[in-house]
């Protein structure tokens, strides 16, 4: 039996029966058929025997698979012999039941404690389902296993971003849950058993009262079913797609285009309709920019999206000084005349710019955020350094003082302190700026460390907060739209109870918040000093 | 026999209410109501406000109208009530002044509204917003010629007249709940 442990890519009943039908039975003839005078009447006598021996290997075999069902899961699919092994012995021996729990209890040990990544969860998953499928296709098994697990993906926050992730296929993690032989169809609902089915089955004996027989659904549908709704998922695939595209600086969006039209096969036309759309602008913001270059010569290209359909965007402003303001400020000039209906909102912490800084020693090439080339902006209005953003000529300024403070630059571009630190760091390290002391920032007009002449510096600044909110940042967001509708009813009605509020509340779309929740947003409401209460009656604080 | 009358039991029950929204007008009318109440809400006019008066009714609305700075009204609030038709948008809400409102195309007593819009001149594109607008500007720019209150018509060039007269009449809006 040794030899048999661990050895998944082959088959190991059939050698077990021929070596026992070999090796075996001829031993056992001795004691078992000694008085046969023929073969006819030994093969008789050892029948009994011999199935009591076949079984045991089965037994045996068996035992030990079950033994080692969670690693074979994990070497899916080079173990499938031995997944037809155990299906043959399963047949035999009746040690399902055994299984399912020597599974259930390696899951719950090996894969669904904090240490495992979702990935590699959602990964076992669906091997679980593949193999469980080969041994047992109604999927009672696979029912019985699946549930843990299920309701433990449940509870992770990043299970919808993971199998999202998986759907469109994430370029850098190669292995992708969905196999790509497999043939893409539509999510299927769950049937209605269908009373008139001649093909109808009876469940098997072992399957639970809440057992569903789900037809051989496909793995992301079995997936995506973890959820109640694919609502989640849509909305989930809207802030992916949103991430994506923002990424994307080359202008080639057909890998997205084959993933939208990919999923819309899964999810129906009218779910990715939004999706359509962001793809659409990303498209048009080419055009647009196309034209208005045609016009004007710009040193700014920007991508022009429709509020309505994107996922909120990260608010935040902030001033953008000197040259950049006015680049800004011709670009909507020109949009304007082209779109007269439309007007633009910038999202000016977005993005980023190509600078080329000329110090009297030096140039420096940098491709920044845009925060950060404000505030070298700044530098070069006060100090005497001349800056030119790539085919933007600016004269040049003169000004000889070249320190700042930070205070000072925090209240110039009108954001908080920690990004315009982070900013500044950024130029520290590319050799530009040096702290004097814990606040104050000076221009470096002749490099520190290197010697003179022209140092190139090159770097590629990555942004490391991710410009789409996610979805619980959305919810925060959401309580804003539900706020317009609380001012709107306190205004119209005059003082309303928490219970009139919250019964009101259902004329917001989607209102979803307990009672619970909407106290708390008020009390909140209270604390800022917009709405006042006495006796349980809630009004507008004038 | 158990488990098909089980699995037919939420179909039966789900019928009706599909075809309460589906077959009878009322349910498109609600989803305009409340899809122009999230406009309404959404849009954050200065001065302009309305919303339904109670959860169990969409048809009824109660606004509240600020007098547009630069005008006589200037820090004045008007209460109207909106009634809207069971065929609305094909025909205009009724509108009236619930706070007594001193203008030439105001009803001093029953709060009856002379604006073109009302009457003659609706169209279904209008919408609560676009009419509390119109009824904001009318406050600044009445219609002189055909006048509901002829006596403040009269005296609507003597503005020193006038705001005596507006404000002897104006009751500002108490904020005790409607309930």
């Amino acid at each position: 039996m040794e030899t048999c442990a661990k050895k998944w890519d082959e088959s190991m009943l059939t050698p077990l029966r021929e070596w026992m039908a070999e090796k075996v039975v001829p031993w056992m003839v001795m004691p078992y058929a000694r008085g046969a005078r023929s073969g006819e009447e030994a093969r008789s006598m050892l029948q009994g025997v011999g199935s009591r021996f076949d079984y045991h290997v089965c037994k045996t075999l068996c035992d030990l698979r079950t033994q080692e069902i969670f690693d074979i899961i994990i070497d899916y699919p080079d173990s499938q012999p031995a997944l037809q092994d155990l299906k043959e012995c399963l047949i035999r021996v009746d040690q399902r039941n055994d299984l399912v729990m020597t599974l259930r209890k390696a899951n719950k040990k090996r894969l669904l404690h904090p240490g495992a990544d979702t990935k590699d969860i959602l990964t076992q998953y669906v091997s679980i389902i593949r193999c469980l499928r080969m041994i047992d296709p109604p999927g009672v098994l696979l029912y019985k296993v699946a549930d843990p697990i299920r309701k433990y993906l449940r509870e992770r926050p990043d299970t919808i971003r993971c199998i999202v992730a998986s759907l469109v296929g994430d370029g850098e993690s190669g292995d992708s849950l969905v196999n790509e032989n497999e043939p893409i169809q539509p999510l299927q609902q769950r049937q209605a058993d269908d009373f008139v089915d001649p093909n109808w089955e009876p469940e098997p004996i072992d399957a639970g009262p809440d057992f569903r027989t789900n037809k051989p659904t496909d793995v992301i549908s079995t997936l995506v079913s973890i959820y109640d709704s694919k609502d989640l998922f849509v909305k989930e695939l809207q802030v992916l797609l949103a991430q994506r595209l923002l990424a994307v600086t080359d202008g080639n969006y057909e890998r997205e285009r084959r993933n939208i039209e990919i999923l819309k096969i899964r999810f129906g036309e009218a779910a990715l309709q939004v999706c359509e759309v962001m793809l659409r602008d990303m498209t048009d913001s080419r055009r647009i920019d196309q034209h208005v270059q045609q016009k004007k010569t710009m040193p700014m290209h920007p991508t022009i999206v429709s509020r309505h359909f994107w996922p909120p965007l990260q608010t935040g402003s902030f001033n953008m000084p000197g040259q950049f303001k006015e680049i800004q400020d011709a670009y909507a000039g020109e949009f304007h005349t082209f779109k007269p209906d439309k007007k633009l909102y910038w999202l000016p912490h977005l993005g980023t710019i190509s600078l080329e800084i000329e110090l009297q020693d030096r140039t420096v090439n940098a491709e920044v955020p845009p925060l950060e080339a404000a505030v070298i902006e700044l530098f070069s209005t006060k100090g005497a350094v001349c800056l030119f953003a790539k085919s933007a000529n600016i004269g040049k300024l003169t000004v000889s003082i070249d320190m700042w403070d930070v205070s000072a630059l925090v209240a110039e571009i009108k954001v908080d302190k920690a990004p315009v630190l982070k900013a500044l760091m950024t130029w520290v390290d590319l050799g530009v700026l040096k702290e004097e002391d814990a606040t104050r920032y000076k221009l470096l007009e002749v490099a520190e460390d290197a010697p003179a002449g022209t140092k190139t510096v090159t770097r590629q600044v990555i942004e490391d907060v991710p410009p789409i909110l996610t979805v619980q940042q959305q919810q925060a967001e959401q309580m804003k739209v539900y706020w317009k509708f609380i001012e709107g009813m306190l205004t119209n009605l005059g003082a309303l109870s928490l219970l009139r509020i919250q019964g009101m509340l259902k004329f917001a779309n989607g209102y979803d918040r307990t009672i619970e929740q909407l106290a708390e947003f008020m009390e909140a409401a209270r604390r800022e000093g917009l709405v006042t209460v006495k006796d349980g009656m809630w009004k507008l604080h004038r | 026999m158990d488990q098909i009358t089980s699995s037919l039991a939420p179909r039966a029950s789900a019928k009706p209410s599909v075809a309460g929204v589906g077959g009878d007008p009322a349910g498109s009318v609600t989803k305009r109501l409340s899809n122009e109440l999230m406009t309404l809400m959404m849009s954050s006019s200065p001065g302009i406000s309305a919303f339904p008066k109670s959860d169990a009714n969409l048809f009824d609305w109660v606004g509240t109208l600020e007098g547009p700075a630069g005008t006589i009204y200037a820090g004045l609030k008007f209460k109207i009530l909106i009634n809207f038709p069971p065929n609305y948008p094909m025909a205009p809400p009724a509108i009236k002044f619930d706070s007594p409102c001193y203008h030439p195309n105001v009803d001093i007593n029953g709060g009856g509204i002379c604006l073109d819009i009302l009457q003659d001149k609706w169209s279904a594109v209008y919408s609560v917003q676009t009419i509390l607008l119109s009824l904001q500007s009318l406050l600044g720019e009445p219609n002189n010629a055909s006048p509901l209150n002829p006596d403040a018509a009269a005296i609507w060039d003597s503005p020193e007249e006038f705001k005596t007269q507006l404000l002897k009449h104006y009751r500002p809006i108490s904020d005790e709940g409607s309930d």
